[in-house]
């Protein structure tokens, strides 16, 4: 990979999901962070090197994801990573709308979709950051085997 | 009054007048045969022309006639001692003619009067018929009009009374004509109508009456009959003056109240119907919704170990890697199992509501120790908390309803208030147990939580993600199913800022109470 390695969050608040999410996305040679709720993902995306891209469900106990958006937007310095919805709801298109989301996967989606949404987002949108940062990404060991890249 | 005791009191007044009337009569009689000639028409004269001032029309000229018999009879039978004095003979047909043409002019100037008066009332009311005759097409189409109208004048007195009215009212119009108004509305509302006239009349416009008030008419039956009313003030000049009438035109609406009423119930029907589909619709929605969430893992989860198959299916896969894919293997199979489990305790529950609705949900009742249910229950927590317990803790239940009733507590609180749980079991009361369960969580708003036992309900809407939002309400139905009741406090002993805190009290019976469910019609499910 060219540039350093791009973060995704994923918040979700069924470990089965975050963890599904988690072990493609590595896969596919992301650095992956998750959160239950709201409120843990704001913990996150607050720290230093916050999030690239953000994998939202929107109904979640303690902070929901519309609670989330508005202080991401809000009260994040440079809320710059675009956010997807992920949800098992109707709504989706509706509800990525009313957050000014870039996106939604509805739910249950197929990996293929997934992986399609994360590549659009992040291989369109160049890093803002510089680069010497990156030793605080340090590139995840055992998925480097199940890289696309190393086939 | 009623209609009836006011036909009494008439009656009573006619009596009473002409009691006194006769006994005036008998006394006059009883002077003139005592004191004889010149005093023998004297009383009748007096008679007569009090008679008919005071008396009503009809009555007066059947007093005066009396009177006038009378004396005839007496004049013709004079008692034989009496001595016949010419001067008084002439005197006493003098005094006779006197009296009686007194009276006569008396009556006939009353009703003189009250003739005039009723002509005038009606010259203000139908100028157009006074113009050209009854039969002209404008009198026509007013006492013709589809809906009952009287007209009043400025004073109150009815001065027109089409034939409508004569049906709706059951008074004729010689019978109404001239009388107040008032005399068609029940009686108590008699005065209050006075002064809405008067205030009518200090403002006069074309206005319905009473509205928003069921308005009531008073048929000569004594019968009140539900109306409708549009009042118009109209100008009259006669005579070059000018006289404000008010036309009020009147419905009956027995008939429209009845369709109202009806519709009133079918449409209760209809929105009854429409309720419960869109509860459904609301069911199937939110199970749709969480039917999806252990889908997606199912499906990412499916589609992992084919990835996984597939590569290690590959000629050049290293013994490193086969070793990663076999182990990515069993964790998708364990999470797919996990999440099948998970889809059948979904169903299940599902199936729960379906047979609470139709009543079909049966206990099966044993001896059941709730501490010990309750240690099962919070024994799969990550921190389990020590269940506190004391005195006897068992009841007469469904052991597997209860289990799932305090699971299902536990897993809530557990969701909201992540290891601030905690459960107590209190056998110390003769009739009853009662499982206490607290969390340090947010709690509960108290305008909440009367709702929080109803189907589908989640608070606050999006906060909640999983549950169907029918944990507690089967919770609810299982813990009445038992006799027992489930109900929602602050955690007393929770610091007032570190937010709420919720607790919940099961409170069983320890003998059954009732036993079946009992078919709910307000909670028919149509799914």
């Amino acid at each position: 990979m060219s540039t350093a390695v791009r973060r995704i969050l994923v918040v979700d608040d069924e470990l089965e999901i975050r963890e599904l999410l988690t072990m493609v996305l590595t896969e596919e040679g992301y650095l992956v962070h998750s959160a239950v709720h709201g409120e843990e993902a704001l913990r996150l995306v607050l720290a230093p090197n916050g999030a690239d891209l953000i994998l939202l469900d929107m109904r979640m106990p303690v902070m929901d994801g519309w609670t989330f958006a508005s202080h991401y937007q809000h009260d994040v310095p440079e809320p710059h990573a675009p956010i997807i919805v992920v949800t098992a709801a109707q709504d989706a298109r509706r509800w990525a709308d009313e957050i000014g989301a870039a996106g939604f996967l509805s739910k249950p989606f197929s990996l293929h979709d997934v992986r399609a949404a994360v590549h659009r987002f992040l291989d369109s949108v160049p890093d803002p950051r510089p680069d010497p940062d990156s030793d605080s990404d340090p590139d995840p060991e055992p998925d480097a085997d199940f890289a696309p890249s190393a086939a | 009054m009623n209609a009836p005791s006011s036909a009494r009191a008439r009656v009573l007044g006619v009596l009473l007048r002409w009691g006194i009337l006769l006994g005036a009569l008998g006394l006059s009689t009883l002077l003139i045969l005592l004191l004889r000639p010149v005093a023998i028409v004297l009383p009748y004269f007096f008679f007569a022309i009090i008679a008919a001032l005071v008396l009503p029309l009809a009555e007066g000229a059947v007093a005066l006639a009396l009177c006038v018999g009378l004396t005839v009879y007496l004049l013709g039978h004079r008692p034989a001692p009496l001595p016949p004095l010419p001067s008084g003979t002439i005197l006493q047909v003098a005094a006779w003619i006197l009296g009686t043409g007194v009276g006569v002019l008396v009556l006939t100037e009353r009703m003189r009067r009250q003739v005039r008066a009723a002509v005038r009332r009606a010259e203000n009311v139908l100028p157009a018929a006074r113009e050209h005759g009854p039969d002209h097409l404008y009198a026509r189409l007013l006492s013709e009009a589809p809906d009952a109208v009287v007209v009043v004048d400025s004073a109150g007195f009815i001065v027109f009374y089409n034939r409508q009215a004569e049906s709706l009212f059951g008074y004729t119009r010689d019978e109404i004509l001239g009388l107040p108004v008032e005399r068609l509305l029940p009686e108590e509302v008699r005065a209050r109508h006075v002064q809405y006239r008067a205030a009518f009349m200090a403002d006069p416009h074309t206005r319905p009456m009473g509205l928003g008030r069921t308005l009531l008419a008073q048929r000569k039956d004594g019968a009140a009959v539900p109306v409708d009313v549009a009042l118009a003030p109209v100008q009259s000049s006669q005579g070059g003056k000018n006289a404000l009438i008010v036309k009020a035109a009147v419905r009956d609406i027995r008939a429209r109240l009845e369709i109202e009423a009806q519709l009133a119930s079918e449409r209760a029907g209809k929105e009854a119907a429409l309720a419960a589909v869109t509860e459904r619709d609301a069911f199937l929605s939110i199970a749709a919704h969480e039917l999806r969430t252990p889908l997606t893992s199912l499906r990412g989860y499916t589609e992992l170990l084919a990835e996984a198959v597939q590569r290690a299916e590959r000629m050049d896969v290293s013994s490193q890697e086969y070793g990663q894919l076999r182990a990515r293997a069993a964790h998708s199979i364990a999470a797919l199992e996990r999440q099948s489990a998970r889809m059948v305790a979904l169903v299940d529950r599902l199936l729960d509501v379906a047979r609470l609705g139709t009543g079909k949900m049966r206990l099966e009742r044993t001896q059941v120790d709730l501490a010990a249910l309750a240690r099962t229950a919070v024994g799969g927590l990550v921190h389990a908390p020590q269940v506190v317990a004391w005195g006897d803790t068992v009841v007469s239940g469904d052991a597997l309803r209860l289990e799932q009733v305090l699971a299902n507590l536990v897993d809530n609180a557990e969701k909201y208030a992540p290891g601030t749980v905690w459960l107590d079991v209190d056998g110390s009361a003769a009739g009853h147990v009662t499982v206490i369960l607290c969390d340090r969580g947010p709690g509960i708003p108290a305008e909440e939580r009367a709702h929080v036992f109803s189907r589908f309900y989640q608070v606050g809407r999006r906060e909640r993600t999983t549950g169907l939002g029918l944990g507690l309400f089967l919770a609810h139905e299982i813990v009445q199913l038992h006799g027992g009741t489930i109900t929602l406090c602050d955690n007393g002993e929770q610091n007032s800022n570190e937010g709420g805190g919720l607790c919940v009290h099961v409170q069983l019976p320890r003998t059954a109470v009732s036993t079946d469910a009992v078919p709910d019609a307000e909670r028919d499910l149509v799914y």
